[in-house]
């Protein structure tokens, strides 16, 4: 989860966070760590580098 | 004036450190000049056209078995076309590279009595003339996995693609297997993946293009990971801004 509440977001290509304790690195595909920058993430998503994960919809069913 | 001695210069060929039998080596861009003039004025109007580039060097012969310049340069005879990286000042971070694609044209073999037997080397481009762009690691051996380079600051973003370029003239392992990948970064901290190459585990070289429209980040610098079990690696990467 990264720093925007409870946003999560998907790497569409690898990442290196050289800013981050550890420097985690993220394939593609992978969740983006916790402490990215907003802006960073912003900048991130403008690029298209990652994307938002939607939470999933609950299957609502039409009554009979 | 910051000049370079000619002695400075390096060269790379399909993984081939030409440069260590190399008297002299040039690129030439060029590109086609057209006349519009028409009639009722006064002076020739002209436009460019298509851009091509050939690049020649003199080389000592060397009849070695399988690194001798002789021995390479009669293999690329009549073969597909190999990545040149040509850097005046050597490979050292963040120098200037040019970068093409091309078939070698000729190599004339000329002895004379009073000196050594020399190659006249022509080569001549594939596609996209030559590209001109940054070293990101330097012509030298790493004995220790993974390589982080350091950040090249190309000073601002750029909006049209590049070509990466890679060259390993060395590997050795038990198994020796390294994936080379170029990323760019904004603020020389957060990394994205750029260009990724088919993983080593052999002398050569590879070009991969990025395509135009493509932004690339101000920054870039060169990472390279162990994919076996390598002792050593000696490899130049470089970027070319389009």
């Amino acid at each position: 989860m990264s720093e925007s509440g409870k946003r999560k977001y998907i790497a569409k290509k690898g990442i290196s966070f050289d800013g981050l304790k550890g420097k985690p690195r993220v394939e593609a595909g992978g969740l983006i760590p916790e402490g990215v920058p907003e802006a960073t993430i912003k900048d991130l998503l403008h690029d298209g580098v990652i994307e938002e994960v939607k939470p999933k919809q609950p299957k609502v069913e039409a009554k009979k | 004036m910051a000049v370079v001695a000619g002695n400075q210069a390096q060269v790379l060929l399909g993984g081939f450190n030409l440069h260590q039998f190399a008297k002299s080596f040039q690129v030439m861009p060029v590109i086609d000049v057209l006349d519009t003039s028409v009639l009722g004025t006064t002076s020739r109007t002209k436009v460019t056209g298509l851009k091509h580039a050939t690049a020649s060097a003199e080389v000592f012969y060397d009849d070695t078995a399988t690194l001798g310049s002789a021995t390479v340069l009669r293999g690329l005879y009549g073969a597909s076309a190999s990545v040149v990286s040509f850097a005046p000042a050597g490979f050292a971070l963040g120098n200037m590279v040019a970068i093409l694609t091309g078939h070698e044209a000729s190599f004339d073999t000329k002895s004379v009595v009073s000196d050594l037997s020399l190659m006249s080397l022509k080569i001549e481009a594939a596609e996209d003339a030559v590209d001109f762009g940054v070293s990101l690691h330097a012509h030298s051996a790493e004995t220790s996995l993974p390589i982080t380079g350091t950040g090249v600051d190309n000073a601002a973003a750029t909006a049209n693609g590049g070509v990466g370029s890679l060259h390993v003239t060395a590997i050795a392992g038990g198994d020796p297997n390294v994936v080379y990948k170029i990323q760019h970064a904004t603020d020389n901290s957060t990394w994205v993946d750029l260009v990724t190459f088919v993983a080593v585990t052999a002398p050569g070289a590879q070009r991969i293009e990025v395509a135009a429209g493509t932004t690339i980040r101000r920054y870039l610098r060169v990472l390279a990971s162990e994919g076996g079990t390598t002792s050593s690696v000696t490899g130049v990467a470089a970027f070319a801004r389009r």
